[in-house]
């Protein structure tokens, strides 16, 4: 009997060794290519940290629009000025722990899960060398009669925006221009007399003057793929079905040289 | 075929001195030594370093026109050969069998901890083996000095001797090495020794084999990865830690068989230990001494004192020293690149944290308890050491986290006979080996969760490294281009630290630029022609190549990210941008500029780095 107190006790000692441990500030940090994703607070985030430039999926941008036409992100602003929704990001130092190790030893799957009073969303990236696919599937208690989602992703006022066309939908000074079409003899064609664009061939390019890398946004079949320069965000757009669950996603590629692929 | 002459070469580095000094320690020391490989290898490590003092200082002296290397590489060479013959003959007496199982358990214990350690992580992460790496390469080229700071400019401190160098420079004479390769197999020895020499020395002092078993596992799963970097990074202070604890081991060895050291052995060992590291060296010595001493003097003491309270006054004492310590007035002496390492006791608890979970400050009190209730003797010994050391390191004074290489063998010591203590009282083999099991377990999850937040700011595409494989390629570029003309290359401090052992090119300082070369870069950021620019390169001066023939300029992603920081970063020591970065769209903005002006010649370019010639 007393040995077996003494071995419960030394299982105690070990247990609390592990909880003591310093772990990285972000347990899911996953590769993809020459960035990272990751999940934060806000939502999932494809990043280079010293960068700060970070592309985010999140809730607080995908929307749903109605029948009526009506279009409402996830969570409305509301909702976030007032706390009204909660996240499973850092919830136990043991889950964080965990994520540590498994991150480490196989890359992990980054996941994210949102819960209001009327929906849960969960986002997660499967990821593979320099690709990765972000899903998200939004979870309502009742059924809802939603025509369309949209799965978005943010971009930063200085990005340069464009296509394998070469047409150019979002910059921020001509000398940025100029040193894009420099590096990669490209010759960019201006089309940013629109706020919101529909994107041909259902892929768009994303670079940034401070960035060492180009993000390429893939749409399948069944979405539109706009830029929405008010917003900030790229969008791809599905007609859904009434239901109680929708889901979408994003196919993204990082490169070096937007010429890799096109 | 690079890379397996460049493992070879780094085993050369124990090797070659091991067989040198065993011919003659079988001659001259008399009397049963028991771990002799340890005296070999001081014996023959002392016959290199003078061989190279004497050609320098003595031969050169009288005839300066001859070259130091081939001459040190052939009288290395010739020695070696000419031991071969007597260590083959005599090769039964090497009593291999002796240390077999615990050489083998060492092993067995360093190649899991080490697959974790590198995983995604192409090339080591000992940032000083560039810096050592660059004096060995000054040392085969034919500068030597006993001084570092004479060889490279890198080394602005003699913090130690070019002893370790030396020895280095003679496992590389043969064939060229793979410095990347080189390095990495160099610290996968060590972590061995390391773990080998933590069970030796728990051997010695309890005798108990299974105890000094989970010394071995806690040598294997604990990386102290702040300032000390015992176990993964092979330097100079770890190196003479490993030496040191072997020796140590073997006095323990050679009091409890009444025998004494000779004055000549301890003399050739103390003098080692400090040409390796003069502050770890003087630790070192102390604790050898203290151990020799009391060895000598243990009936007086237990004649006056009673044994446990005498552990406990020093112990106290140590306590108060240590918490005493943050009220001295050493403003002068915490300045600058001495405050980064000063770590507050919050800051040290994390440290402590990040190594061991909590498994030491649970453990610890554990041990200190079964070692009162055992009154063994060595261990209050060991347990005086450890609160001497311990309180050392705790103190408020920059750089004493250096004396955890040798404080953590102790300390595991103590941790090793709690756990010990624990599982035996537990009398069921089943629990027992459960135990043992978990144990192991908690030990890996420590050392990932460790690994993990020790390497999140190294991230590069999908790995972590602190050098990248473009580099690597400019610095075969330079190496192949300029290596036999008289050049200097600058850029910034953690690009030139990397790029000149690799390239063998040389910079004013590497990582450890003087404050004008500092000054002279930041300006290029505000520099209103190529002109400008050209004329600020040109300015740099380095002391030991005043007039460099050509002069490169490197930029990259990573010295851009230099550039950006703030003034007063880029003036300091401690400031580096550790992690490799490709160029930006706005970095090639500078490339192109640079590439487009009179005064530059672009001779090399890839995503991540490009060089330049400065025009003259």
């Amino acid at each position: 009997m007393k040995g077996v107190i003494i071995f419960l006790l030394f299982c105690a000692i070990m247990a609390a060794s592990v909880y003591g441990v310093v772990f990285p500030s972000n347990t899911q940090v996953t590769a993809v290519g020459a960035m990272q994703i990751a999940p934060f607070s806000d939502g999932i985030s494809l990043f280079q940290d010293y960068r700060r430039l970070y592309y985010r999926f999140s809730p607080f941008n995908d929307y749903v629009i109605d029948s009526l036409g009506n279009r409402s992100t996830l969570i409305s602003i509301q909702e976030i000025q007032n706390n009204q929704f909660t996240t499973n990001i850092h919830r136990s130092r043991v889950e964080d722990i965990f994520f540590a190790v498994n991150t480490y030893l196989t890359n992990g799957t980054p996941n994210l899960r949102f819960e209001t009073s009327s929906l849960t969303a969960n986002y997660h990236a499967v990821t593979n060398g320099n690709k990765t696919t972000v899903q998200h599937r939004i979870s309502y208690d009742t059924p809802q009669n939603f025509q369309k989602i949209g799965t978005t992703l943010a971009y930063h006022g200085d990005d340069i925006v464009f296509d394998r066309m070469q047409n150019v939908y979002n910059y921020w000074d001509t000398n940025d221009l100029e040193i894009f079409e420099k590096t990669y003899g490209l010759k960019p064609d201006l089309k940013n007399e629109r706020l919101q664009i529909d994107i041909p061939n259902n892929e768009i390019f994303i670079t940034n003057p401070r960035a060492a890398f180009v993000i390429v946004v893939r749409a399948n079949d069944n979405q539109t793929l706009r830029i929405n320069r008010d917003a900030k965000l790229i969008e791809l757009e599905e007609t859904v079905q009434t239901g109680t669950e929708f889901t979408g996603e994003v196919m993204i590629e990082i490169v070096q040289d937007p010429r890799e692929v096109f | 075929m690079d890379f397996y002459i460049s493992v070879l070469q780094a085993f050369l580095f124990y090797l070659v001195p091991t067989l040198i000094g065993r011919p003659i320690v079988q001659r001259i020391l008399r009397g049963t030594l028991f771990y002799p490989f340890i005296t070999y290898f001081i014996t023959g490590g002392f016959v290199v370093f003078l061989t190279a003092l004497i050609l320098e200082y003595g031969v050169r002296t009288l005839v300066p026109s001859v070259s130091f290397a081939p001459l040190f590489s052939g009288i290395v060479a010739a020695l070696t050969l000419v031991s071969l013959p007597f260590n083959f003959i005599h090769r039964d007496d090497l009593q291999l069998k002796k240390l077999g199982v615990p050489v083998l358990a060492s092993v067995l214990a360093t190649i899991p901890f080490s697959a974790l350690w590198i995983k995604n992580s192409p090339y080591s992460f000992n940032w000083d083996m560039l810096e050592h790496q660059t004096l060995v390469n000054n040392i085969l080229g034919g500068r030597f000095s006993f001084m570092t700071s004479q060889v490279s400019d890198t080394f602005g401190f003699d913090g130690y001797s070019s002893f370790i160098h030396t020895l280095m420079a003679s496992s590389q004479i043969y064939f060229p090495t793979d410095m990347l390769v080189y390095w990495q197999t160099i610290g996968f020895i060590h972590f061995a020794l390391v773990i080998l020499s933590s069970y030796l020395i728990t051997k010695e002092v309890t005798e108990n084999k299974a105890l000094s078993y989970i010394a071995l596992i806690l040598a294997a799963g604990v990386f102290d990865s702040y300032i000390s970097f015992t176990s993964l990074f092979f330097i100079p202070q770890t190196f003479t830690a490993v030496v040191s604890i072997l020796l140590l081991a073997q006095l323990f060895k050679q009091i409890k068989n009444n025998q004494i050291p000779s004055a000549l052995f301890i003399g050739i060992s103390a003098l080692f230990v400090l040409l390796n590291h003069y502050i770890i060296g003087v630790g070192a010595i102390g604790l050898y001494l203290m151990v020799y001493l009391y060895s000598k003097f243990r009936e007086a003491i237990a004649q006056r004192f009673n044994r446990m309270w005498l552990v406990a006054g020093i112990g106290t004492m140590a306590i108060i020293a240590s918490a005493l310590s943050g009220y001295v007035p050493l403003d002068s002496l915490n300045s600058g690149e001495a405050a980064a390492f000063t770590p507050t006791w919050s800051e040290k608890l994390r440290i402590m944290r990040q190594a061991y979970g909590w498994l030491l400050a649970l453990i610890f009190p554990i041990g200190i308890a079964t070692i009162l209730r055992w009154r063994g003797e060595v261990e209050a010994l060991v347990l005086t050491i450890t609160f001497i050391l311990l309180a050392v390191v705790l103190m408020q004074f920059p750089y004493v986290m250096k004396f955890y290489v040798l404080a953590r063998f102790f300390v595991h010591i103590i941790l090793a006979i709690g756990i010990y203590g624990l599982i035996r009282s537990m009398r069921v083999s089943i629990l027992q080996n459960a135990s043992y099991v978990l144990l192991i377990l908690t030990l890996i999850v420590i050392f990932i969760t460790n690994a993990a937040s020790w390497k999140e700011i190294l991230r590069y595409r999908d790995g972590y490294s602190n050098i990248s494989p473009n580099e690597i390629s400019a610095a075969q570029f330079l190496e192949s281009n300029y290596k036999n003309k008289n050049a200097l290359l600058i850029t910034d401090p953690a690009t030139q630290h990397i790029l000149e052992p690799l390239s063998m090119i040389n910079t004013q300082g590497g990582a450890y630029m003087k404050a004008p070369t500092r000054t002279q870069l930041h300006e290029l950021i505000t520099a209103s022609s190529s002109a400008t620019m050209a004329n600020l390169l040109r300015g740099v001066q380095d002391n030991l190549e005043p007039e460099p023939d050509v002069r490169l300029f490197a930029v990259s992603g990573r010295y851009f990210l230099w550039q950006y920081s703030a003034p007063e970063d880029k003036m300091s020591l401690s400031f580096n941008i550790w992690y490799p970065s490709d160029f930006t769209l706005e970095n090639l903005k500078t490339v192109h500029f640079l590439r487009d002006s009179e005064n530059f010649l672009l001779v090399y370019q890839n995503p991540t780095i490009a060089i330049f010639e400065v025009k003259k």
